[in-house]
């Protein structure tokens, strides 16, 4: 599980990554559908969902040193 | 004393006891910055592979497998009006369009109207053709503003709009199908040829070709429309509706666009693209003077004799040409005119194989 945890911030910066790649191919050549096709849209959607993973992630973690602190 | 020296020992031991695991911790676990950065560069191609496979490689490995819509024909063969109904989901495996229709617009019309370009015997040049159907002049403009781009604008009149067709990559629509602008232009009988726009990568839109409805969704790319009696027009994207279009019997429909001239010939001062594909590129388009009278524009580009167009220069261009209407087609490497089977400008990087062209044939009749 703590393995999954630190690999998923990595996994979300290089799909994010990517997405930005891919939107500025899409750019070039609309017609290749880089932001429109079935296969985009599953992309950004986990992509999506990992970026909200891993700020849950990050919040839960705020809040646990903010106790220890208390 | 020696308690304050008893007590100041155990502080400081119970200093270094807190202190020691976090220096182990941080020595073992922190990994290099550039190393983190490299490893994220790393997966983020590994992302992008897989992203190609889905999205690119594996439709194309599969598209022959893969169902194609039935073609509705616009209007059936005797020349009578067929209804006609939107071609949504994809149904029929591999059905090619059946038989190119016989369009029923008079054309001794046209060629009554065109006589001083026709001719009553073929008589072929390296850049012209003439017979009793067609005639085509090929000239080449170079256009010096401030760089130097070359155009080739093919000037065409038909006596019968049957000659102006389009034709499918290895003779039937299908998803990613592709093949050389010469093969094309063989298999086609196409005597002067410029590549199409790239509709067979995209299962969406509003298509008909040679008469014959593959889809019927409008969407927000700029589209053009070749109607039977010869007119063509070109459409904003999303402000067009289908069902008038289809009640006004469309011959061609083509949606890569933009479209370049307003209502009244200008040119447009912005186009529904995006700025990559605005900027300057080898040009495929074509323009519409009037009923029977056309043109193909190819622009050779990327090369150091030749810049290539931006897209208002392009619309300019046409507007100079003083036509009514001009649509853009796939440019790039795609842009090529072929003429007789041989291949008239300079393709950006030797040119690439195309999935559909635009053709002017003689129909065997007259």
């Amino acid at each position: 599980m703590k393995k999954v945890s630190r690999f998923l911030p990595h996994l979300a910066i290089a799909m994010l990554l990517g997405l930005m790649v891919i939107t500025v191919l899409d750019g070039y050549n609309p017609l290749m559908a880089f932001l429109t096709s079935q296969t985009s849209k599953i992309y950004i959607f986990i992509a999506c969902i990992l970026g909200i993973v891993c700020c849950c992630m990050l919040i839960a973690r705020q809040r646990v040193r903010r106790k220890r602190q208390r | 004393m020696t308690d304050e020296n008893t007590r100041s020992a155990r502080q400081s031991a119970d200093d270094w006891e807190e202190l020691r695991p976090r220096r182990r911790r941080t020595s073992v676990r922190r990994t290099p910055v550039p190393l983190l950065v490299l490893q994220d560069i790393l997966l983020t191609g590994l992302v992008l592979v897989v992203f190609a496979l889905f999205h690119h490689v594996i439709p194309r490995m599969t598209a022959d497998s893969r169902p194609v819509p039935t073609p509705t024909a616009i209007r059936s063969t005797d020349g009578t009006d067929q209804p006609t109904t939107a071609v949504d989901t994809p149904a029929v495996e591999s059905a090619a369009p059946v038989a190119t229709p016989e369009p029923t617009v008079d054309p001794m019309d046209w060629r009554s109207k065109f006589a001083d370009k026709f001719t009553d015997t073929i008589v072929q040049t390296d850049s012209s053709y003439t017979s009793p159907n067609i005639a085509i002049t090929i000239d080449k403009v170079t256009l010096t503003d401030t760089y130097t781009s070359i155009c080739y604008v093919a000037d065409i009149y038909v006596a019968d709009l049957n000659c102006f067709q389009t034709y499918w990559a290895n003779g039937r629509y299908s998803y990613y199908g592709y093949q050389s602008p010469l093969g094309l232009a063989r298999d086609s009988g196409g005597l002067l040829t410029i590549n199409g726009d790239y509709a067979d990568n995209q299962q969406s839109g509003f298509l008909v070709r040679n008469g014959e409805l593959y889809y019927s969704d409008a969407t927000s790319r700029d589209i053009c429309v070749l109607y039977y009696d010869g007119t063509m027009e070109t459409y904003d994207g999303g402000r067009y509706s289908v069902d008038e279009i289809l009640a006004r019997e469309p011959y061609q429909s083509w949606k890569f666009g933009p479209a370049l001239l307003n209502d009244d010939g200008s040119a447009k001062s912005s186009f529904n693209t995006s700025n990559e594909i605005s900027w300057e590129n080898p040009r495929s388009a074509l323009g519409y003077y009037e009923p029977g009278h056309y043109c193909f524009v190819v622009v050779d580009g990327r090369q150091s004799f030749s810049r290539g167009l931006t897209m208002r220069e392009l619309a300019d261009f046409f507007a100079s040409l003083g036509c009514k209407a001009a649509y853009n087609m796939d440019g790039g490497a795609s842009a090529v005119m072929t003429f007789d089977q041989r291949i008239v400008n300079s393709p950006s990087n030797g040119g690439r194989d195309s999935g559909d062209i635009l053709l002017i044939r003689e129909t065997g009749e007259g």
